[in-house]
């Protein structure tokens, strides 16, 4: 039961660089996003095009296309953010739901030089690198949006304006906020995923048989639920960025 | 209570007590969003994308305290 571990556990090494296991299995699952989106591009006929491909991307990204505009409510601001927010949950299920894949996180073992066997899968989100470089990610690009839509002058004139002191306490507030924003995106995925982990794992070691299924499926829902949560998180913060006034 | 003992103990009373009040808080935020979709079912899908919203707020307390108690038990 050695494997738990916050640390990020280095299992390759190019060149000079020391690669996590975390960080593989990202590069894993950007690669099978990258298959799955070419072999549905390919099958894309139009607005009208019935092919099975085609009805599957619109199963999933009408609902989130719709959460877009419904909260946002303007055609280019949300055609502008949605490639974002449909790609941070897409990314962040995938990289859920490989947790629960079974036969693939113990499946290969690499031999580290203190002796110990490290995994060379790791989910992704379950390591606090992956969530914070998101969580980053989702904030800076809510500042571009505001940026691009307030325009440079109105933006910071939210933070510190002379003319009216209370308003600039509140403004000073507000931009501390925003970094708390960063740590709240990374600690909620990561303490989720990384405690959904911890529970597979102990649930296995203690009777692998039958028990752990209900908690399986606990993980299922609940790597879908913090997926649709950081995207319907960036898109409020989004809309509350950019919003006059 | 050895001094070996000590991070065992301190882990489980820290997730234990820490989780109380970010349960509590989202019952309450359960209770109301429940009692206004029946008050106005039309406004049923907002109520409850705004419910999910204030949830994930209160929950990811929970899991800061969770993350804390790990620490403890899993670092020297």
């Amino acid at each position: 039961m050695g494997e738990i571990q916050l640390k990020p556990e280095y299992v390759l090494q190019v060149g000079n660089i020391l690669i996590s296991n975390a960080f593989f299995t990202s590069v894993i699952t950007t690669a099978i996003l990258i298959l799955v989106a070419a072999l549905l591009g390919k099958s894309l006929k139009g607005v009208f095009g019935t092919s099975t491909g085609q009805l599957v991307a619109e199963f999933i990204f009408q609902p989130l296309w719709n959460l877009c505009y419904q909260v946002l409510g303007d055609a280019t601001l949300a055609r502008r953010a949605f490639p974002f927010i449909a790609t941070f949950f897409v990314f962040i299920i995938t990289a859920n739901w490989i947790e629960v894949l079974p036969g693939f996180l113990g499946a290969l073992y690499v031999h580290a030089e203190n002796g110990a066997n490290l995994s060379l899968f790791r989910s992704p989100s379950t390591d606090l690198n992956t969530t914070l470089a998101l969580g980053l990610v989702s904030v800076g690009f809510t500042q571009v949006i505001a940026m691009q839509v307030l325009g440079p002058k109105a933006f910071f004139l939210r933070i510190v304006n002379i003319r009216k002191p209370i308003q600039t306490l509140a403004g000073i507030l507000e931009f501390m906020s925003e970094f708390s924003k960063i740590f709240s995106f990374a600690f909620r995925l990561f303490g989720n995923m990384f405690a959904g982990g911890v529970l597979l794992l102990v649930t296995g070691f203690l009777v692998p048989y039958i028990i752990p299924l209900p908690f399986m499926v606990l993980e299922i829902f609940v790597g879908f639920i913090q997926a649709l949560v950081f995207a319907l998180l960036s898109l409020m913060f989004i809309k509350a960025a950019s919003s006059h006034g | 209570m050895s001094p070996e003992s000590i991070p065992s103990i301190v882990s489980g009373l820290t997730i234990a007590i820490g989780v109380m009040l970010p349960a509590l808080a989202i019952g309450m935020i359960g209770k109301e969003a429940v009692r206004s979709i029946a008050r106005n079912p039309e406004a049923g899908e907002r109520i409850q994308l705004t419910a999910l919203v204030l949830v994930a707020f209160a929950e990811a307390l929970g899991i800061y305290t969770l993350v804390v108690a790990l620490v403890i038990k899993f670092v020297q």
